[in-house]
Protein backbone atom coordinates (compact mmCIF):
# COMPACT_ATOMS: atom_id res chain seq x y z
CA UNK A 1 0.00 0.00 0.00
CA UNK A 2 1.27 3.53 -1.07
CA UNK A 3 2.22 5.85 1.82
CA UNK A 4 0.33 8.76 1.42
CA UNK A 5 0.52 10.34 4.79
CA UNK A 6 3.05 10.82 7.42
CA UNK A 7 2.93 8.13 10.25
CA UNK A 8 4.32 10.66 12.47
CA UNK A 9 1.99 13.51 12.25
CA UNK A 10 -0.78 12.77 9.97
CA UNK A 11 0.66 15.13 7.07
CA UNK A 12 -0.35 14.60 3.84
CA UNK A 13 3.46 13.30 2.46
CA UNK A 14 3.38 15.76 0.12
CA UNK A 15 3.22 18.37 3.07
CA UNK A 16 5.45 16.36 5.30
CA UNK A 17 8.31 13.95 4.16
CA UNK A 18 8.24 12.29 7.58
CA UNK A 19 8.61 13.66 11.00
CA UNK A 20 8.64 10.81 13.46
CA UNK A 21 10.99 11.17 15.99
CA UNK A 22 13.91 7.94 16.01
CA UNK A 23 11.85 4.82 18.25
CA UNK A 24 8.49 6.06 18.03
CA UNK A 25 5.94 3.92 16.44
CA UNK A 26 3.64 4.96 13.82
CA UNK A 27 1.00 7.31 15.41
CA UNK A 28 -1.09 8.13 12.32
CA UNK A 29 -2.20 5.76 9.32
CA UNK A 30 0.02 6.01 6.71
CA UNK A 31 -3.01 5.18 3.86
CA UNK A 32 -5.84 7.39 5.56
CA UNK A 33 -3.80 10.51 8.48
CA UNK A 34 -6.23 8.89 10.93
CA UNK A 35 -4.26 8.95 14.38
CA UNK A 36 -4.00 4.98 15.39
CA UNK A 37 -4.69 3.20 18.44
CA UNK A 38 -1.13 1.97 19.60
CA UNK A 39 -0.50 0.11 22.80
CA UNK A 40 3.11 -0.70 23.32
CA UNK A 41 4.56 -3.61 25.59
CA UNK A 42 8.10 -4.47 26.49
CA UNK A 43 8.90 -6.01 23.24
CA UNK A 44 6.09 -5.71 20.93
CA UNK A 45 3.96 -2.63 19.75
CA UNK A 46 0.78 -2.78 17.71
CA UNK A 47 -1.60 -0.42 15.85
CA UNK A 48 -4.20 -0.06 14.72
CA UNK A 49 -6.68 2.09 12.25
CA UNK A 50 -10.25 2.79 12.54
CA UNK A 51 -10.65 2.31 8.81
CA UNK A 52 -7.81 0.43 7.65
CA UNK A 53 -7.53 -2.14 10.82
CA UNK A 54 -4.13 -3.13 12.04
CA UNK A 55 -1.24 -1.88 10.35
CA UNK A 56 2.49 -2.17 10.83
CA UNK A 57 3.82 0.42 13.73
CA UNK A 58 6.90 0.83 12.63
CA UNK A 59 6.35 2.06 9.49
CA UNK B 1 44.26 18.80 36.50
CA UNK B 2 45.84 19.10 40.01
CA UNK B 3 42.34 20.54 41.07
CA UNK B 4 40.04 17.66 39.66
CA UNK B 5 42.52 15.06 41.16
CA UNK B 6 42.00 16.67 44.69
CA UNK B 7 38.29 17.03 44.16
CA UNK B 8 38.24 13.47 42.82
CA UNK B 9 40.52 12.25 46.12
CA UNK B 10 37.91 14.01 48.57
CA UNK B 11 35.00 12.28 47.37
CA UNK B 12 36.20 8.53 46.97
CA UNK B 13 37.84 9.26 50.39
CA UNK B 14 34.44 10.29 51.99
CA UNK B 15 32.61 7.48 49.88
CA UNK B 16 34.77 4.44 49.84
CA UNK B 17 37.11 5.04 53.20
CA UNK B 18 34.54 6.77 55.48
CA UNK B 19 31.77 5.33 53.94
CA UNK B 20 29.55 8.89 54.36
CA UNK B 21 27.39 10.59 51.81
CA UNK B 22 29.05 13.98 50.50
CA UNK B 23 28.19 17.28 51.55
CA UNK B 24 26.48 20.05 48.87
CA UNK B 25 29.62 21.33 48.49
CA UNK B 26 31.39 18.33 47.79
CA UNK B 27 29.19 17.81 45.06
CA UNK B 28 29.46 21.30 44.03
CA UNK B 29 32.90 20.96 43.43
CA UNK B 30 31.90 17.97 41.52
CA UNK B 31 29.56 19.43 39.05
CA UNK B 32 32.27 22.18 38.55
CA UNK B 33 34.79 19.91 36.73
CA UNK B 34 35.78 20.30 33.81
CA UNK B 35 34.28 17.95 30.41
CA UNK B 36 37.78 16.18 29.99
CA UNK B 37 37.57 14.73 33.83
CA UNK B 38 34.01 13.54 33.15
CA UNK B 39 35.61 9.90 32.52
CA UNK B 40 37.51 10.11 36.07
CA UNK B 41 34.35 11.56 37.43
CA UNK B 42 32.39 8.26 35.93
CA UNK B 43 35.06 5.91 37.00
CA UNK B 44 35.09 6.74 40.58
CA UNK B 45 31.48 6.79 40.40
CA UNK B 46 31.48 2.87 39.26
CA UNK B 47 34.24 2.22 42.00
CA UNK B 48 31.36 3.66 44.42
CA UNK B 49 28.43 1.97 43.18
CA UNK B 50 30.46 -1.77 43.33
CA UNK B 51 31.64 -0.81 46.75
CA UNK B 52 28.03 0.02 47.91
CA UNK B 53 25.77 -2.32 46.17
CA UNK B 54 27.68 -4.81 44.52
CA UNK B 55 27.90 -6.42 40.74
CA UNK B 56 24.67 -7.04 40.01
CA UNK B 57 22.44 -5.10 37.48
CA UNK B 58 18.40 -5.46 37.93
CA UNK B 59 16.41 -5.27 34.60
CA UNK B 60 12.65 -4.72 34.46
CA UNK B 61 9.86 -4.05 31.93
CA UNK B 62 7.14 -1.94 32.01
CA UNK B 63 3.68 -1.48 30.58
CA UNK B 64 1.45 1.41 30.01
CA UNK B 65 -1.70 -0.28 31.19
CA UNK B 66 -3.98 2.96 30.72
CA UNK B 67 -2.43 5.48 28.44
CA UNK B 68 -2.93 9.25 27.65
CA UNK B 69 -6.41 10.90 28.32
CA UNK B 70 -4.28 12.15 31.51
CA UNK B 71 -5.75 15.18 33.55
CA UNK B 72 -2.10 16.40 34.68
CA UNK B 73 -0.16 19.14 32.72
CA UNK B 74 3.25 18.07 33.03
CA UNK B 75 4.86 19.67 30.32
CA UNK B 76 7.05 16.61 29.34
CA UNK B 77 4.46 13.94 28.78
CA UNK B 78 2.93 12.97 25.73
CA UNK B 79 0.22 11.42 28.11
CA UNK B 80 -1.94 14.48 29.02
CA UNK B 81 -5.21 15.48 27.55
CA UNK B 82 -4.03 18.98 27.72
CA UNK B 83 -1.75 18.89 25.01
CA UNK B 84 -2.15 17.91 21.20
CA UNK B 85 -0.02 14.74 21.28
CA UNK B 86 -0.35 12.53 18.67
CA UNK B 87 -0.84 9.78 21.75
CA UNK B 88 -4.05 8.46 21.29
CA UNK B 89 -5.91 7.65 24.58
CA UNK B 90 -6.43 3.66 25.34
CA UNK B 91 -8.36 2.70 28.19
CA UNK B 92 -7.05 0.51 31.38
CA UNK B 93 -6.09 -3.39 29.50
CA UNK B 94 -7.50 -6.77 30.63
CA UNK B 95 -5.56 -8.45 32.74
CA UNK B 96 -4.76 -11.62 29.78
CA UNK B 97 -3.29 -8.17 28.02
CA UNK B 98 -1.23 -7.40 31.45
CA UNK B 99 -0.27 -10.83 32.08
CA UNK B 100 1.27 -11.57 28.07
CA UNK B 101 2.94 -7.80 28.87
CA UNK B 102 4.52 -9.79 31.93
CA UNK B 103 5.53 -12.77 30.46
CA UNK B 104 7.15 -10.90 27.28
CA UNK B 105 9.41 -9.68 30.37
CA UNK B 106 10.09 -12.98 31.87
CA UNK B 107 11.18 -13.76 28.38
CA UNK B 108 14.04 -11.17 28.88
CA UNK B 109 15.15 -11.70 32.14
CA UNK B 110 13.59 -9.35 34.29
CA UNK B 111 12.67 -9.77 38.08
CA UNK B 112 10.56 -6.45 38.24
CA UNK B 113 7.56 -5.56 35.89
CA UNK B 114 6.11 -2.20 36.33
CA UNK B 115 2.62 -1.02 35.65
CA UNK B 116 1.85 2.73 34.91
CA UNK B 117 -1.16 3.98 34.28
CA UNK B 118 -1.95 7.82 32.98
CA UNK B 119 -3.82 8.98 36.08
CA UNK B 120 -3.88 11.83 38.69
CA UNK B 121 -3.88 9.08 41.40
CA UNK B 122 -6.62 5.86 41.03
CA UNK B 123 -10.05 5.88 41.81
CA UNK B 124 -11.85 2.85 43.05
CA UNK B 125 -12.36 0.94 39.79
CA UNK B 126 -8.62 1.19 39.07
CA UNK B 127 -7.56 0.07 42.96
CA UNK B 128 -9.88 -2.89 42.28
CA UNK B 129 -8.43 -3.67 39.01
CA UNK B 130 -4.99 -3.52 39.85
CA UNK B 131 -5.61 -5.55 43.30
CA UNK B 132 -6.71 -8.19 40.92
CA UNK B 133 -4.07 -8.43 38.68
CA UNK B 134 -1.22 -7.99 40.87
CA UNK B 135 -1.29 -11.03 42.57
CA UNK B 136 -1.83 -12.93 39.20
CA UNK B 137 1.01 -11.37 37.75
CA UNK B 138 3.05 -12.93 40.64
CA UNK B 139 1.45 -16.39 41.09
CA UNK B 140 2.26 -16.38 36.91
CA UNK B 141 5.56 -14.99 36.19
CA UNK B 142 7.15 -14.79 39.23
CA UNK B 143 8.01 -10.97 38.58
CA UNK B 144 8.19 -8.47 41.30
CA UNK B 145 5.85 -6.37 40.86
CA UNK B 146 5.36 -2.36 40.70
CA UNK B 147 3.17 -0.08 40.32
CA UNK B 148 2.99 3.64 39.27
CA UNK B 149 -0.62 5.14 39.34
CA UNK B 150 -0.17 9.01 40.55
CA UNK B 151 -0.94 10.07 44.25
CA UNK B 152 -2.00 8.50 46.48
CA UNK B 153 -3.78 8.61 49.72
CA UNK B 154 -2.37 6.63 52.75
CA UNK B 155 -5.23 3.76 52.74
CA UNK B 156 -4.34 3.64 49.05
CA UNK B 157 -0.61 2.68 49.27
CA UNK B 158 -2.02 0.45 52.33
CA UNK B 159 -4.22 -1.44 50.05
CA UNK B 160 -1.53 -1.54 47.47
CA UNK B 161 1.05 -3.14 49.88
CA UNK B 162 -1.48 -5.40 51.15
CA UNK B 163 -2.11 -6.59 47.80
CA UNK B 164 1.75 -7.69 47.19
CA UNK B 165 3.02 -4.63 44.92
CA UNK B 166 6.89 -4.64 46.29
CA UNK B 167 7.62 -1.17 45.40
CA UNK B 168 5.79 1.86 44.00
CA UNK B 169 7.20 4.73 41.57
CA UNK B 170 6.27 8.43 42.05
CA UNK B 171 9.00 10.55 40.69
CA UNK B 172 10.14 13.93 41.89
CA UNK B 173 10.76 14.65 38.53
CA UNK B 174 12.87 18.00 39.21
CA UNK B 175 13.56 20.11 41.92
CA UNK B 176 11.06 21.93 44.24
CA UNK B 177 12.19 25.36 42.51
CA UNK B 178 11.38 24.13 39.12
CA UNK B 179 8.84 22.06 39.65
CA UNK B 180 5.71 24.96 38.98
CA UNK B 181 7.70 25.77 35.58
CA UNK B 182 6.72 22.16 34.17
CA UNK B 183 3.25 21.24 36.27
CA UNK B 184 0.69 23.69 37.32
CA UNK B 185 -2.21 20.72 38.04
CA UNK B 186 -0.50 19.81 41.00
CA UNK B 187 2.23 20.88 43.33
CA UNK B 188 6.15 19.57 44.33
CA UNK B 189 4.88 18.76 47.94
CA UNK B 190 1.60 16.60 46.58
CA UNK B 191 4.40 14.37 44.81
CA UNK B 192 7.04 14.31 48.46
CA UNK B 193 3.79 13.58 50.17
CA UNK B 194 2.86 10.42 47.96
CA UNK B 195 6.35 9.45 48.54
CA UNK B 196 6.21 9.68 52.30
CA UNK B 197 3.23 7.29 52.51
CA UNK B 198 4.72 4.80 50.21
CA UNK B 199 7.77 4.37 52.27
CA UNK B 200 5.74 4.11 55.33
CA UNK B 201 2.87 1.66 54.55
CA UNK B 202 6.09 -0.35 53.53
CA UNK B 203 6.25 -0.53 49.78
CA UNK B 204 9.86 0.44 48.41
CA UNK B 205 9.84 3.68 47.00
CA UNK B 206 10.72 4.29 43.58
CA UNK B 207 11.55 8.44 42.89
CA UNK B 208 13.23 9.26 39.80
CA UNK B 209 14.00 12.54 38.14
CA UNK B 210 14.28 13.84 34.77
CA UNK B 211 17.23 15.73 33.82
CA UNK B 212 16.89 18.10 30.25
CA UNK B 213 14.03 20.62 31.14
CA UNK B 214 15.83 23.39 31.55
CA UNK B 215 16.62 23.17 35.22
CA UNK B 216 20.37 24.41 36.25
CA UNK B 217 22.67 22.24 37.68
CA UNK B 218 21.79 23.80 40.91
CA UNK B 219 18.66 22.96 40.62
CA UNK B 220 19.75 19.41 39.83
CA UNK B 221 21.58 19.84 43.07
CA UNK B 222 19.01 20.76 45.29
CA UNK B 223 16.87 17.50 43.35
CA UNK B 224 19.74 15.38 44.59
CA UNK B 225 19.00 16.47 48.07
CA UNK B 226 15.28 16.40 47.87
CA UNK B 227 15.76 12.79 46.92
CA UNK B 228 18.11 12.19 49.77
CA UNK B 229 15.21 13.23 51.90
CA UNK B 230 12.74 10.37 50.73
CA UNK B 231 14.97 7.49 50.93
CA UNK B 232 14.11 6.26 47.65
CA UNK B 233 15.13 2.21 46.82
CA UNK B 234 15.32 2.70 43.43
CA UNK B 235 16.10 6.07 41.35
CA UNK B 236 15.02 5.90 37.38
CA UNK B 237 17.00 8.46 36.00
CA UNK B 238 15.59 9.60 32.28
CA UNK B 239 16.78 11.97 30.02
CA UNK B 240 14.18 14.12 28.32
CA UNK B 241 13.37 13.05 25.05
CA UNK B 242 10.63 15.80 23.79
CA UNK B 243 7.37 14.44 22.62
CA UNK B 244 5.81 16.34 19.78
CA UNK B 245 3.03 18.38 20.68
CA UNK B 246 4.06 18.97 24.29
CA UNK B 247 5.61 22.38 25.66
CA UNK B 248 8.73 20.77 25.67
CA UNK B 249 8.95 19.55 22.53
CA UNK B 250 11.39 22.40 21.37
CA UNK B 251 13.83 21.43 24.09
CA UNK B 252 17.43 19.88 23.13
CA UNK B 253 18.78 16.73 23.98
CA UNK B 254 21.04 16.82 27.11
CA UNK B 255 24.50 15.86 25.65
CA UNK B 256 25.93 12.67 25.82
CA UNK B 257 29.18 13.07 28.30
CA UNK B 258 27.27 15.75 29.72
CA UNK B 259 24.34 12.81 30.75
CA UNK B 260 27.11 10.51 32.03
CA UNK B 261 28.67 13.22 34.54
CA UNK B 262 25.09 13.63 35.66
CA UNK B 263 24.90 9.79 36.08
CA UNK B 264 27.79 9.33 38.17
CA UNK B 265 26.68 12.51 40.26
CA UNK B 266 23.43 10.61 40.79
CA UNK B 267 25.34 7.66 41.63
CA UNK B 268 28.05 10.05 43.90
CA UNK B 269 25.00 11.31 45.70
CA UNK B 270 22.73 8.67 46.42
CA UNK B 271 25.69 5.74 46.81
CA UNK B 272 23.16 3.27 48.11
CA UNK B 273 20.16 3.18 45.95
CA UNK B 274 19.31 1.31 42.99
CA UNK B 275 20.32 3.79 40.23
CA UNK B 276 18.32 2.53 36.71
CA UNK B 277 18.78 3.83 33.15
CA UNK B 278 15.05 4.67 32.16
CA UNK B 279 13.67 7.12 29.47
CA UNK B 280 15.63 9.10 26.92
CA UNK B 281 19.11 7.02 27.23
CA UNK B 282 18.67 5.82 23.98
CA UNK B 283 18.60 9.22 22.29
CA UNK B 284 20.63 10.98 24.73
CA UNK B 285 23.48 8.72 25.32
CA UNK B 286 23.78 7.14 22.19
CA UNK B 287 26.81 5.41 21.44
CA UNK B 288 27.71 5.90 25.08
CA UNK B 289 25.37 3.67 26.95
CA UNK B 290 27.66 1.50 27.76
CA UNK B 291 29.82 3.86 29.44
CA UNK B 292 26.69 4.83 31.76
CA UNK B 293 26.86 1.02 32.98
CA UNK B 294 30.15 2.16 34.48
CA UNK B 295 29.40 5.59 35.88
CA UNK B 296 27.11 4.15 38.33
CA UNK B 297 24.22 2.35 36.92
CA UNK B 298 23.14 -0.64 38.56
CA UNK B 299 19.43 -1.08 36.49
CA UNK B 300 17.69 -0.89 33.55
CA UNK B 301 14.34 -0.67 32.29
CA UNK B 302 15.28 -3.54 29.03
CA UNK B 303 12.70 -3.32 25.40
CA UNK B 304 9.88 -0.66 25.18
CA UNK B 305 9.12 2.09 27.30
CA UNK B 306 5.71 3.79 27.91
CA UNK B 307 4.98 4.98 24.94
CA UNK B 308 8.04 5.05 22.86
CA UNK B 309 10.56 2.23 21.65
CA UNK B 310 13.53 0.92 22.97
CA UNK B 311 16.72 -0.98 21.90
CA UNK B 312 15.89 -5.09 21.83
CA UNK B 313 16.39 -6.14 25.08
CA UNK B 314 19.18 -8.45 23.41
CA UNK B 315 21.17 -5.47 22.75
CA UNK B 316 21.09 -4.61 26.84
CA UNK B 317 22.13 -8.26 27.90
CA UNK B 318 24.88 -8.51 25.38
CA UNK B 319 25.86 -5.13 26.79
CA UNK B 320 25.46 -6.78 30.54
CA UNK B 321 27.41 -9.53 28.74
CA UNK B 322 30.79 -7.69 27.43
CA UNK B 323 30.34 -5.70 30.78
CA UNK B 324 30.84 -9.08 32.60
CA UNK B 325 27.61 -7.92 34.83
CA UNK B 326 25.68 -10.04 36.16
CA UNK B 327 21.91 -9.55 35.69
CA UNK B 328 20.20 -10.08 39.87
CA UNK B 329 17.47 -9.09 41.91
CA UNK B 330 18.24 -6.09 44.52
CA UNK B 331 17.40 -4.01 47.24
CA UNK B 332 17.94 -0.86 48.89
CA UNK B 333 21.70 -1.06 50.32
CA UNK B 334 21.66 2.69 52.34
Amino acid sequence: METQFCTGCGSPVSQCAGCAPPLDPARFCAQCGRRLTVQVTPTRVTAKCRDHGVVNPRA
Amino acid sequence: MVRTREVLADAGRALLDECRQLTPDELRALVQLPPESVPALASLAHEVRLAWCGPEVEVEGILSAKTGGCPEDCSFCSQSARFESPVKATPFLDADEILAAAEETVKVGASEFCIVLAVRGPDERIMRRVLDVVPLVRERTGLNVACSLGILTRDQAERLAAGGVHRYNHNLETARSFFPSIVTTHTWDERFETCQVVRDVGMELCCGALLGMGESNEQRLELLQQLREVEPAEVPLNFLNPRPGTPLMIRKLVEPLEAIRWIALFRLALPGVILRYAGGREVTLRELQAMGMTSGINALIVGNYLTTLGRAPEQDLQMLEDLRMPVGVLSKVL
